[in-house]
């Protein structure tokens, strides 16, 4: 049960606390929701939220729809961005190393400024719209499925990139080269061997997007108001006081939890059985493209990076562009907007920032000992802490808001209205993805640096601030950056959490759209841009971290 | 400092590796423990060092129970496979580490540390990062970063075996020049009979979990008590033995075999499942001819030049034996299938079966 943590007292007492934390704020809320959903109208056990969820047409459309959106979108983004990575990675042409930035755009273009900045071009009063006008064409209304799918699309195509990229990077030459040597023909190699060889990342990638997509909320909220998702109606249901019920929107937060455990229990015994150890460092070559070939690589590769980048160049020029009322006046130049965001309204910034700050500090202090306890320390409790760091990637932020909200709005500790809540959210929601970046350089430093340490006269605790920290520490900080950022943006949790006076700059943005003024959301999309954009420069360029790279 | 295990048991996945094994090791002596993988050389290593708690039994430096204090306060200095040197810092911090850790003065330390890195010879590199470094000379640094803290008990795992085959040969020799200039007691994992009988004092040869016997080089060469040991250590020819027969002249022992009698001088009970022990380099070659007692007749199935030495495996009644025959002191080279005489050597051992 103890393992390597026999002989170690500090490192037990960590691990427990670990635990502890993980359990009181993480498990305890999920369970006590859960719990809820099967509790029916009278008080009784029973499954009556599950069973009017599914007679009645309108809740049952929701969850079809959640599927439905799900779908689409991973399948085209997996053609999107998997057909992007195999042509990357086979071909050689001009301007294909572009497609490196695309994983710091994402990161830097939040889901609902994308989301905003479409409506801008795309939308019923939208930039494009206004050109066709002359000509009598009208395009289809962005609030529909099409609009839908195709800004999610924008918004997670990367991952299917990133995805299938490290597969085939990762893919040994060797084996094509044997399978040519052996007689077949390159087309016949590349299907009967590389396919089945790259099917695991594929399916890693659809699996990642299928998850983000059913519980994400921002764009839904924005442009699917014919076609409500599970996210959003459970967030409906969750403000309206008086309609909804606690049962049925419990209900629906259970179901996305069970969508998103569903989907971990498929990577975890379908997708990674399958995977292949393979002989690392020699990847197939890039074979050079020329003619049409090239022009057409060149230019969905530039059409790819354009289209991630228009919503920045949008929301900036229309922050500074004047506006009466919803209409934007664009040629024009004013300062307005901005001033408004930075010095008439500023707090949603410097919330953000707070909260950020707050979570990202204690998220690094809880991963890099998380990370060590799972990696050096390994027993029965550690590997129980492995499985439980791991869990917030299943769960959509709204559902992990309502659990929260749930769980701490009453009994011996009342969180709910309070800024604590909200950064318990965001440290919750980024621990796994900064206890695996702190993972990765724990298994490659050998335990006998450690061990060294030790048997020199240094305590356990002393080594590890020693020898241990200072090797991790820079993807640790990367880690950390990535945290900081990617919490600035968070909105399907806060959306759930935050209350008057604690306005985030995401939540700014989202009820500035739902106003109707944009440009004021232009501005405040700016800023939000900036204060992702510096630290990852910072970061990138000047101490030279891994934040946003394709590793 | 003697070193001593007292009665350990330990077991891995309910598999016990250890059961009441006792062991001492004498104050000042180079120390080997020599065996296959998984014989449990490296978990008493470690159990010295701290790392591994034994499941029962006591382990004791000097007078004094260690068992429970833990890796930091018990002032051994280690010796890894990898090296294990600080990546982040110099070589003159790596060295320095452990003289901090024990609250010597700065420039103090920095004294030590230069005079323990010039006696390995690299002095010169002090203030270079490790990975900068060969890996002959990171274990030298590694050598002068356990040595300079003054330990109680040197501990080296299977420092040796990560170096190609010249630079070993160049290292052994100076982990034993430091060993006895700082006169205390080492004990040295391994896994190559070599390098074990040309560094050590003792030798303990390891077979699953237990101690098959423990001697000096010299002993365990020439003497081994066990079928393992006797295959382990310099991989002898191991004869089957069919009986024994009357005494010949002068009391020599005369025991059957498969292939007609050998003679021993060797004092030791037979036992069922004995074998003779016979070293490759002892037994002579010459030309077929009529058989006497301790001669083999066989045929030349290989022939393996190697230098100073060459080497033949010759099939005989009693299996494939292997002769080794300076190549110099040879009248003319053997070709394979050839009919030839073995003479078997009056000091073959009679080992025990396991």
């Amino acid at each position: 049960m103890l393992g390597r943590l026999r002989r170690d007292p500090a490192w037990l007492a960590l691990a427990v606390l670990c635990i502890g934390v993980l359990g009181v704020f993480l498990v305890g809320p999920l369970v006590a929701m859960l719990g809820k959903s099967f509790v029916d109208a009278d008080g009784g056990a029973g499954f009556g939220g599950y069973v009017r969820f599914f007679s009645e047409a309108a809740y049952r459309e929701v969850f079809f729809n959640t599927l439905v959106l799900g779908v689409a979108v991973t399948s085209s983004s997996m053609l999107v961005g998997g057909g992007l990575a195999v042509v990357v990675a086979r071909c050689r042409f001009p301007l294909a190393g572009l497609v490196t930035v695309l994983p710091l755009v994402t990161l830097v273009i939040p889901d609902v400024v994308v989301a905003a900045s479409w409506l801008l071009i795309l939308g019923k009063q939208g930039l494009l719209n206004g050109w066709l006008e002359p000509l009598g064409v009208q395009l289809p209304s962005l609030y529909s499925w099409w609009g839908l799918v195709y800004v999610m699309t924008l918004n997670n195509y990367v991952y299917a990139f990133v995805a299938v990229l490290v597969g085939l990077k990762s893919m040994d030459r060797n084996l094509e080269e044997a399978a040519q040597s052996l007689g077949q023909p390159l087309g016949r190699v590349l299907s009967g061997v590389t396919a089945p060889l790259l099917l695991p990342s594929v399916f890693a990638g659809a699996l990642i997007v299928f998850t983000h997509v059913i519980g994400s909320f921002g764009v839904p909220a924005i442009l699917g108001a014919r076609t409500p998702v599970l996210a959003v109606k459970a967030y409906n249901e969750f403000v309206s006081e008086m309609g909804g019920s606690p049962q049925m929107q419990t209900t629906m937060a259970s179901l996305l939890v069970f969508l998103g455990a569903g989907m971990l229990l498929v990577q975890k015994f379908v997708v990674e059985r399958r995977q292949f150890q393979m002989e690392s460092g020699r990847s197939p070559f890039a074979v050079p493209i020329e003619g049409w070939r090239a022009v057409a690589a060149t230019g969905s590769v530039l059409t790819v990076v354009a289209l991630s980048l228009l919503p920045a160049v949008t929301v900036v020029v229309t922050a500074f562009t004047p506006s009466v009322g919803p209409v934007l006046r664009y040629g024009g130049f004013t300062l307005n907007h901005v001033r408004y965001a930075l010095l008439r309204a500023p707090e949603p910034l410097y919330n953000s920032l707070f909260l950020a700050t707050v979570a990202t500090v204690a998220g690094l202090l809880f991963s890099v000992v998380a990370a060590y306890l799972v990696v050096k320390r390994r027993a029965v409790l550690t590997h129980a802490l492995d499985v439980l760091v791991m869990l917030p990637l299943t769960i959509a932020g709204t559902v992990l808001g309502i659990a929260l909200v749930n769980a701490f709005n009453s009994g011996w500790l009342v969180l709910t209205g309070s800024w604590v809540i909200m950064a318990l959210a965001y440290f919750l929601r980024r621990v796994p993805t900064s206890v695996r970046a702190a993972v990765g350089p724990l298994h490659n430093l050998k335990d006998s640096i450690e061990e060294a340490s030790m048997s020199l006269g240094v305590s356990p605790i002393r080594s590890f601030f020693q020898v241990v920290l200072p090797v991790i520490g820079p993807s640790v900080a990367a880690a950390a950056v990535l945290m900081w950022v990617t919490t600035l943006s968070e909105l399907s949790a806060t959306v759930v959490l935050y209350f008057g006076g604690m306005n985030t700059m995401p939540i700014e943005i989202f009820q500035q759209v739902d106003s109707g003024r944009l440009a004021l959301a232009c501005a405040y999309s700016v800023l939000l841009l900036l204060a992702i954009f510096l630290p990852l420069a910072l970061a990138r360029w000047i101490f030279r971290l891994k934040v946003g790279t394709i590793e | 400092m003697h070193v001593s295990f007292e009665s350990i048991h330990q077991s891995y996945g309910g598999q016990p590796l250890f059961r009441q094994l006792d062991l001492v090791i004498p104050s000042g002596k180079f120390f080997t423990l020599l065996g296959p993988s998984g014989c449990g050389k490296t978990t008493l290593l470690r159990m010295l060092g701290g790392f591994v708690r034994p499941d029962g039994g006591r382990i004791l430096f000097g007078g004094d129970d260690v068992t429970d204090v833990p890796v930091h306060r018990r002032g051994v200095g280690m010796v890894f496979q990898d090296y294990a040197l600080f990546p982040d810092r110099s070589v003159l911090a790596n060295v320095c580490y452990g003289l901090a850790a024990r609250n010597v003065r700065r420039a103090e330390a920095a004294d030590r540390a230069l005079a323990m890195l010039e006696r390995v010879g690299l002095k010169a590199f002090a203030d270079r990062a490790p990975a900068a470094l060969s890996g002959g000379q990171r274990q030298r640094v590694a050598m002068a970063r356990a040595l300079v803290i003054e330990p109680r008990l040197l501990l080296l795992d299977e420092p040796l075996s990560a170096l190609d085959v010249k630079l070993r040969v160049e290292l052994r020799s100076m982990i034993r020049d430091l060993q006895i200039e700082a006169g205390i007691t080492a004990v040295f994992v391994t896994h190559d009979q070599e390098e074990a009988l040309a560094m050590s004092d003792l030798i303990a040869v390891m077979d699953r979990g237990r101690i098959v016997q423990i001697g000096s080089p010299c002993e365990i060469y020439t003497r081994p008590q066990t079928v393992f040991a006797a295959d382990f250590v310099g991989s002898a020819n191991l004869i089957p033995i069919t009986g024994e027969l009357a005494p010949g002249a002068g009391g020599v022992r005369r025991l059957g075999t498969p292939a007609g009698v050998i003679l021993t001088t060797s004092g030791a009970t037979l036992r069922p499942g004995s074998r003779l022990a016979i070293r490759s380099e002892e037994v002579s070659l010459a030309d077929a001819g009529a058989m006497a007692d301790g001669q083999v007749a066989g045929t030349i199935e290989h022939v393996e030049f190697r230098g100073s030495v060459t080497g033949y495996t010759v099939g005989t009644a009693a299996g494939a034996i292997r002769v080794d025959v300076w190549t110099a002191q040879q009248k003319r080279p053997r070709e394979r299938g050839e009919a030839v005489m073995l003479g078997m050597p009056g000091t073959a051992q009679i080992v025990e079966a396991a």
